[in-house]
């Protein structure tokens, strides 16, 4: 089920309704609600693959309850088993025909008459997402971080929690279990805060996301066709179409927990406004780049093995983080790419120069922050090209073509209309840039915070498409 | 909890109500196929792909109404190759669509190798395109307002049903109160040789993909067969450009044959256009051009008068 569907818009009111009426106050009627219809909620998709999600909770419930009540060796082993029984899952789902392709065209080219079929399987939604949220609760109680959670209702609806099932934030054992047990009292603060952000989350995708799409989608398709220029527009624009379909994703999903009571972990925090690549990546995808700072780059030394090792660790996850992405060689050279932005700041002991926020206590920012944002935009835009393309050859044509004299032309597409509801984007985003989203304006006074909400819904009225465009990061 | 809900409530019956109000604003330049689906049951139709929705315009067959002698007005009901092949749904959707107490109606059948052809596939799973498709997805074809339809294929903010009523809004294509799809698009030479290109590229890409479809070519018979019982049926080939009509033969080379048999067994007269295919102008090779459309009409309602005097 889509967020920004009909079904949808029917399916949360009924469960908003019983949630709070029919088991208002009883806390595990409350999360056995939230189960079944997350249950719902994941089988408008793929129905049969439940039982995969099933599959994974099992594995992961009992590994949990099995690593507290075992001591010394053996745990390493219960925690070997665990990940890699859950990996399996992933690996046979997501990379084995990657694999298999791989082999494949490496066996061709030697002359080796052996091929293996692949597999004609479709790729569960937000698998990437449920299973690295149960890795790191596996991998919290194996650290003795986390107890074991013993209650197979909670720790199922933790990992199936509608809002944030198939596209995260993949949240962490330590955030969620105490909201799951705490008794809920509904809160009018929360929830009307709630509504702004889900409204957000909708106007981002159907209104920016959507429409900026339509003119990726064309040139995309028809790059070989276009001049430079506009192919350098239609980078520009699958930049904020990514952001804006995934962080109203993220808004959306965090909108709907807040009616419920729930608080999820921010996703975003306004990354296009970043002076520079590392500050970039501490806000993009938050929950993504925390889990792999704490599942991988720290137990792989992070930064105290000195510069060398440093360097290894984060092309690693970077590269990983790509792979994590997709099973194509274009995520993996997304990664790369930035991995190699990254490296400068990290060698000269830059890439925590700008932890604050930008324009701090300033309504503009100077001109060096001006210059930083723009540098940071133009190489995520020439990353996203990889993450984008169909694979590496239409990767490395579409840039050649993007750098060649071509891109010195006027630019065949010039869509006023959305250029202007991504100027009111921007600027709703850089005003709001403190709040943990832009349309959190319950400090104005009524009059100005209905204005704000009739902008918001005219824009959605007048401009919204419904093409049943998936989130882009549904895929992974 | 009570402030929560009444706000909500409010706004969400305000929603709701501007929605209501949109969708009196609906019509010909919503999209391509909503029209056709508001109004009421017709008395005789124009069956057919997009070629047909764009050639044949019924107000041409309007002005030969006496000679013709059938029951009117003339509707253009056709879709698209992917909507409306010949197939269950959409014999079911033309039942629906027509008055059931015709007896002497007229029905313009346009005929192409997509409209009896299927695609090659292994997939077990694979489902016909219509099935994916607009007809399937709206259930009534008779509806004024059609909320059905507007929920289920109206991709835009329903604000944008203003805009397109009051002219806010460029539309290439209007769909006319009498089905007619009206598209207007640049056609001087270089535009024409761009969108052709195209054209042909895609159909070249479908050599080999197609096959003849056994139950297609049921159903065109079934669907003749029904409509014969409520007055006269043509069947016609509409005139496309010389390079798309040798790609089709390469695509299903038995249409002809199949064809003949069909008009034949069901003994009713067919007229292939493509023979004065270089009378008319083509928008992409593959569709009538909009002033072509009103030359196309006049030749389909001719001919269906000739067949009248001979009798």
């Amino acid at each position: 089920m889509l967020f920004n569907s009909l079904e949808f818009a029917i399916f949360l009111p009924i469960v908003f309704a019983l949630f709070w009426f029919v088991a208002g106050g009883r806390t595990r009627l409350q999360n056995a609600i939230l189960l079944v219809s997350s249950c719902v909620f994941y089988m408008f998709l793929i129905p049969e693959y439940i039982l995969i999600l099933f599959l994974a909770i099992v594995i992961d419930y009992f590994a949990g309850i099995w690593l507290e009540r075992t001591e010394g060796k053996k745990r390493k082993w219960i925690l070997i088993l665990s990940i890699v029984s859950t990996c399996l899952i992933l690996f046979v789902f997501k990379y084995y025909n990657f694999f298999i392709d791989n082999y494949n065209g490496i066996s061709k080219f030697l002359g080796w008459n052996y091929s293996i079929d692949a597999l004609k399987i479709a790729l569960p939604i937000g698998l990437s997402f449920h299973t690295f949220q149960s890795l790191s609760y596996v991998i919290d109680v194996y650290k003795n971080e986390q107890k074991a959670e013993k209650d197979f209702l909670t720790y199922s609806v933790y990992v199936m929690f509608f809002p944030q099932l198939v596209a995260g934030p993949i949240e962490r054992a330590r955030n969620l279990f105490p909201q799951f047990h705490r008794k809920k009292i509904f809160d009018y603060e929360q929830a009307a805060d709630g509504m702004r952000q889900l409204l957000w989350g909708l106007f981002t995708k159907v209104v920016i996301a959507d429409n900026c799409a339509i003119l990726v989608d064309t040139i995309f398709r028809q790059y070989e066709m276009e001049s430079g220029s506009s192919l350098w527009v239609g980078a520009a624009l699958f930049s904020i179409q990514i952001y804006c379909d995934f962080s109203g994703y993220s808004n959306m999903a965090l909108g709907i927990a807040k009616l419920f009571g729930f608080n999820l972990m921010q996703n975003f925090n306004y990354p296009y406004f970043s002076r520079d690549m590392a500050e970039f990546w501490r806000k993009w995808h938050m929950s993504l780049t925390t889990w792999f700072r704490d599942y991988v780059y720290k137990p792989l030394g992070g930064s105290r093995g000195g510069k060398w090792i440093s360097v290894r660790n984060t092309f690693i996850i970077f590269v990983v983080s790509g792979f994590w992405h997709g099973a194509n060689w274009t995520f993996v050279a997304w990664g790369f790419l930035n991995a190699v932005y990254f490296l400068p700041l990290l060698l000269m002991g830059k890439n925590r120069q700008n932890t604050g926020m930008i324009a701090e206590g300033r309504m503009l920012p100077n001109f060096k922050e001006l210059v930083g944002m723009s540098i940071t935009f133009l190489l995520a835009t020439i990353a996203w090209v990889f993450f984008r393309a169909e694979n590496m050859t239409v990767a490395f044509s579409f840039l050649k073509k993007m750098f060649s004299m071509s891109a010195f032309t006027a630019p065949s597409y010039r869509d006023w209309i959305l250029g202007l509801f991504i100027l009111a984007f921007l600027m709703i985003e850089w005003f709001g840039r403190t709040k943990q989203h832009a349309l959190d304006v319950s400090h104005l006074v009524a009059w100005k915070r209905r204005s704000v909400y009739i902008a918001v819904f005219a824009g959605l009225f007048f401009y919204a498409v419904y093409n049943s465009n998936q989130f882009i990061y549904f895929q992974f | 909890m009570k402030k929560f809900l009444t706000k909500i409530s409010v706004a969400l019956l305000l929603v709701f109500a501007l929605h209501a109000l949109a969708g009196f604003f609906a019509g010909g330049k919503t999209d391509e196929y909503y029209l056709r689906f508001t109004g009421h049951q017709q008395n005789s139709l124009v069956i057919g792909s997009s070629r047909a929705a764009q050639a044949m315009v019924p107000s041409v067959f309007e002005q030969y109404k006496d000679q013709l002698n059938y029951e009117g007005p003339m509707y253009n009901f056709a879709f698209t190759a992917l909507s409306s092949p010949y197939g269950e749904l959409y014999l079911q959707k033309i039942k629906e669509k027509l008055n059931p107490s015709v007896s002497n109606g007229l029905f313009i059948l346009a005929v192409e190798p997509y409209s009896i052809a299927i695609q090659k596939t292994e997939d077990k799973n694979f489902k016909l395109p219509e099935t994916k498709n607009v007809l399937s997805k709206t259930h009534d074809v008779n509806s004024t307002p059609n909320y059905e339809y507007l929920i289920r294929n109206y991709n835009k903010g329903w604000g944008h049903l203003f805009l397109e009523h009051f002219g806010m809004t460029t539309n290439e294509m209007v769909l006319q109160s009498d089905g007619w799809l009206e598209v207007i698009v640049p056609m001087d030479s270089v535009s024409i040789a761009k969108r052709t290109k195209g054209k042909v590229k895609n159909h070249q890409g479908s050599i080999g993909e197609y096959e003849l479809s056994p139950m297609r070519v049921e159903y065109l018979e079934k669907t003749i067969s029904f409509l014969l019982k409520h007055g006269k049926v043509c069947v016609v080939r509409l005139p496309i450009s010389k390079a798309i009509y040798d790609i089709e033969k390469q695509i299903l080379p038995e249409f002809d044959q199949v064809i003949q048999g069909v008009v034949s067994k069901m003994n009713v007269p067919y007229n292939d256009l493509n023979g004065a295919s270089a009378l008319f102008q083509y928008k992409d090779g593959h569709h009538i051009g909009h002033e072509s459309a009103f030359d196309c009409s006049d030749s389909v309602a001719r001919w269906v008068m000739e067949l009248k005097m001979e009798r």
